[in-house]
């Protein structure tokens, strides 16, 4: 992109501003300042940025081996050797914790990847083209949507058996319908628009005009939604985690943390405290990384 | 040119139907600036877009160029017809840049020596290369109506239809982008079709006029007959009567 | 007698990019007439018409030597005083009544409960009262309007519903703000007979926000021509076609004529000079 630093305004020089044309990175810098400006999301940003930096660099942070058992050492309180005390296998929870973030955003962006594409797919086309393609597409989300997310989750876990990938299938398959809708009402609103209309009168493919223009107006709302969305899908993995369904032992997920130390934790309390800690400050920065974005990103919320 | 034939349009709900267009039948010729103009509701804006393709079932006939286009696809449409819009904030994609909006059509088309044309139709309109890496929304109204032409012309069409492309605009842009639809024109023997609800932007850019009410067309007059006064509707001398008065 | 003195109002918006000087140095004085402000998109005209208000947006900074409006000092006033002032004795007309006008409750209810803010009626005398109104602002079927909802009703009507309301608690001033350039050429003309003849008739003092010069040459008295945020010029508005700025000119010529037809419009060149 060339960086162009003034010009001459042929008819408007009412001399009100110059025009300086920010690069791509000087407005995703003034972006970002504008999104920690807001204390709350500003630590979601902290947050979630913790988060990467624990999965990237686990090796480095944990303390001990999180798979390493040491049954001499079970169930010790935290301590100093064992900063966040240690499991019923004598497993350091610090570590396991640590690596549990892999897990957690390893199910995240495999959702993610997953949810996002399809809704932003189903929801455009369900818009853009109206009549029996957007009854049948909107009545199977309708149905997808009818149950409760962790009973259709739970079922299908159930059929495939458990297993980490499995649990990343079923919440991916509860988790699309709202965003196909949301896809698809942004896109009601943006299919009679003039540049779409523009489009067509060049000649422009229905496939061009979904994926050229309206889905670019679908990204941000989308955006946010899919973060909002995060949260939830940390909640139901923990979820499926604990009912044994999701990721598999000995693999270290916050969730079947949990559900391995209800049994230790009237007299163990750090068994639970830790991974039920962890699993909430991650769902609230998302949530408040996604109220931030959306005060960014949603040019209706201004 | 552009032949239409008893055009009658209706749009229809579960519960009433409503015509916007009876019997409208319009002759333009090839290198004519055609007006349309009439009061809000009075379906001026619906004739253009039953021409591009905007409304489906519409009855009676339409040829361009000899060709009836009710069976015509969009993309043969495409060829001969473009379209220019009111609104100069809603007729850009907001995300892309100047030479992407240009660069589509070319693209769409298959038409080689992208730059060149784009460069080309920028100048056309006025604007030069330090435009083509900016957003709409970096750019003022009066510039984004040009770059809206620029896309029009780029693929050079031989017909343009006009949907009030100065009333959003302040008098002072509203005439730079009036001269430069009437050099285009010349330039390229471009035909207009122009929808306007103001008879001085109209009778400055238009040789002839179909003045609109109510879904129909009740007079087509010649620019020279309305600047002289001489028609012979109540309707048109009551539009005529409130243009001079503010003059 | 001055209704309202403006002496160097200044407003500055704070934007991203620093700040952004919207109105520079206006100065002007109402008296009993109507006043037009006229001037392109950006130049400043609709943001003098809130400020006098205080209805700018809080990212903005209003300075000025004098904003006296009678014996009040409109920039000292607290919020109270300011919301009396606007409900009492200074009305705003805006461009679109679909935006102005509640959408949930009959244009009759709505003109009925503004009546009954401003006197001590029963709900029957105030229907009453709103559908005189209604036909003072010449609505050919008052009763049959009074149940209508906004979004029932035409633009131009909605214009008269709104000029109706505001003309209700018998204001000093009416701030227009392009009152018209929402509507049709024809019903243009009516709505702006309507408001002629009730401003004069109430003695009411008008500022007209508009763009349009042809416009005002022939509704107004006085005449503000504003350009980035300054007035260059202030003239007659019967001496407008004799105006003596390149941008007051400009602006006439660059209009098309149906009288006298160019070939070619001439087109306005700026002058930083303006500004200064």
């Amino acid at each position: 992109m060339r960086n162009v630093e003034t010009i001459k305004n042929p008819d408007y020089g009412m001399g009100l501003r110059v025009n300086v044309e920010p690069t791509r990175k000087a407005l995703f810098v003034k972006s970002f300042k504008k999104l920690c400006k807001n204390p709350l999301s500003a630590s979601g940003v902290v947050i979630v940025t913790l988060l990467l930096i624990l999965a990237i660099a686990a090796p480095l942070i944990a303390t001990h081996d999180p798979l390493q058992q040491d049954l001499a050492r079970t169930l010790s309180a935290p301590s100093i050797a064992h900063w966040f005390g240690t499991d019923e296998y004598g497993r350091d929870i610090f570590s396991r914790i640590v690596y549990g973030s892999r897990v957690t955003l390893y199910i995240i962006f495999l959702v993610t990847i997953i949810v996002g594409p399809i809704g932003l797919l189903i929801g455009t086309m369900s818009g853009y083209f109206g009549g029996w393609i957007d009854s049948a597409f909107m009545r199977v989300t309708d149905i997808f949507i009818s149950f409760p997310s962790l009973v259709l989750a739970l079922a299908f876990v159930a059929a495939l058996g458990p297993g980490l990938e499995h649990a990343v299938i079923a919440i991916a398959l509860t988790a699309w319908p709202p965003v196909a809708r949301l896809a698809r009402a942004e896109t009601l609103t943006l299919r009679n628009s003039d540049y779409v209309v523009a489009a067509q009168l060049q000649g422009a493919s229905s496939f061009r005009i979904l994926f050229h223009y309206i889905s670019l107006m679908c990204l941000p709302s989308l955006i946010v939604r899919l973060t909002m969305n995060m949260a939830t899908v940390i909640l139901t993995a923990a979820a499926l985690g604990f009912l044994g369904l999701g990721a598999q032992p000995p693999l270290p997920e916050w969730g079947s943390m949990i559900s391995t130390g209800r049994s230790y934790m009237l007299e163990s309390w750090w068994l639970v405290a830790f991974p039920g800690a962890a699993i909430m400050l991650v769902s609230l920065a998302f949530n408040l990384l996604g109220d931030g974005l959306r005060d960014l990103l949603d040019p209706r919320t201004e | 040119m552009i032949s239409i034939d008893s055009l009658s349009f209706k749009i229809s709900s579960l519960t009433k139907s409503k015509r916007i267009l009876s019997n409208i039948n319009l002759n333009i010729e090839r290198g004519e600036a055609f007006g349309l103009v009439g009061e809000s509701g009075s379906g001026k804006t619906s004739i253009l877009k039953c021409l591009a393709g905007q409304f489906q079932g519409w009855e009676g006939t339409i040829h361009v160029q000899g060709k009836s286009i009710a069976k015509a696809s969009l993309k043969e449409r495409s060829n001969t017809m473009q379209m220019v819009f009111q609104d100069p904030y809603g007729a850009l994609h907001p995300r892309h840049t100047i030479r992407k909006i240009l660069n589509e059509p070319l693209v769409i088309k298959g038409l080689q020596n992208k730059e060149e044309r784009i460069v080309e139709a920028l100048e056309q309109v006025g604007l030069d290369e330090t435009f083509l890496s900016r957003y709409p929304h970096q750019i003022s109204g009066g510039q984004r109506q040009r770059v809206a032409i620029a896309r029009a012309i780029i693929l050079d069409p031989d017909i343009i239809l006009l949907d009030e492309p100065t009333s959003a605009l302040d008098v002072s842009v509203q005439a730079e982008i009036l001269n430069l639809l009437a050099n285009l024109r010349a330039r390229h023997n471009l035909t207009y079709l122009m929808v306007s609800h103001d008879l001085g932007v109209i009778a400055h850019l238009c040789d002839r006029v179909a003045v609109m009410k109510a879904g129909e067309v009740v007079e087509v007059v010649t620019r020279e007959e309305l600047m002289e006064g001489n028609i012979a509707h109540p309707y048109t001398q009551t539009l005529l009567q409130h243009a001079f008065s503010r003059e | 007698m001055d209704v309202l003195t403006v002496e160097k109002l200044n407003v500055s918006f704070r934007t991203d990019e620093g700040l952004k000087h919207a109105v520079r140095d206006v100065s002007f004085t109402l008296k009993n007439e109507k006043l037009a402000i006229v001037g392109e998109s950006g130049s400043g005209k609709s943001t003098v018409g809130k400020a006098i208000l205080k209805l700018n947006p809080s990212s903005s900074i209003v300075t000025a030597d004098k904003l006296q409006f009678k014996d009040c000092n409109i920039l000292t006033c607290n919020d109270r005083q300011i919301r009396s002032i606007r409900g009492q004795h200074i009305s705003m007309i805006m461009q679109d009544p679909k935006f102005s006008l509640n959408p949930v409750m009959t244009v009759g209810d709505q003109i009925s409960e503004a009546l009954r803010v401003h006197q001590k009626i029963t709900r029957h005398e105030a229907k009453k009262a709103a559908i005189k109104m209604l036909h003072e602002v010449s609505i050919s079927d008052p009763e049959y309007v009074y149940g209508q909802y906004p979004h029932e009703i035409s633009g131009g009507m909605g214009q008269r519903v709104m000029i109706a309301m505001m003309v209700i608690p018998e204001p000093d001033i009416i701030i227009a703000d392009e009152p018209t350039s929402a509507l049709d050429v024809s019903v243009q003309q009516d709505v702006l007979n309507i408001l002629n003849e009730l401003v004069e008739r109430k003695n009411i003092s008008l500022i007209f926000v508009s763009h349009d010069l042809n416009l005002v040459k022939k509704f107004c008295d006085r005449v503000l021509v504003m350009y980035g945020g300054k007035v260059v010029e202030s003239i007659k508005a019967n001496a407008l076609s004799n105006a003596t700025h390149p941008y007051t000119r400009g602006l006439m010529e660059s209009l098309p004529s149906l009288k006298h037809r160019r070939d070619v419009l001439p087109v306005l060149s700026r002058d930083q000079q303006w500004l200064a």
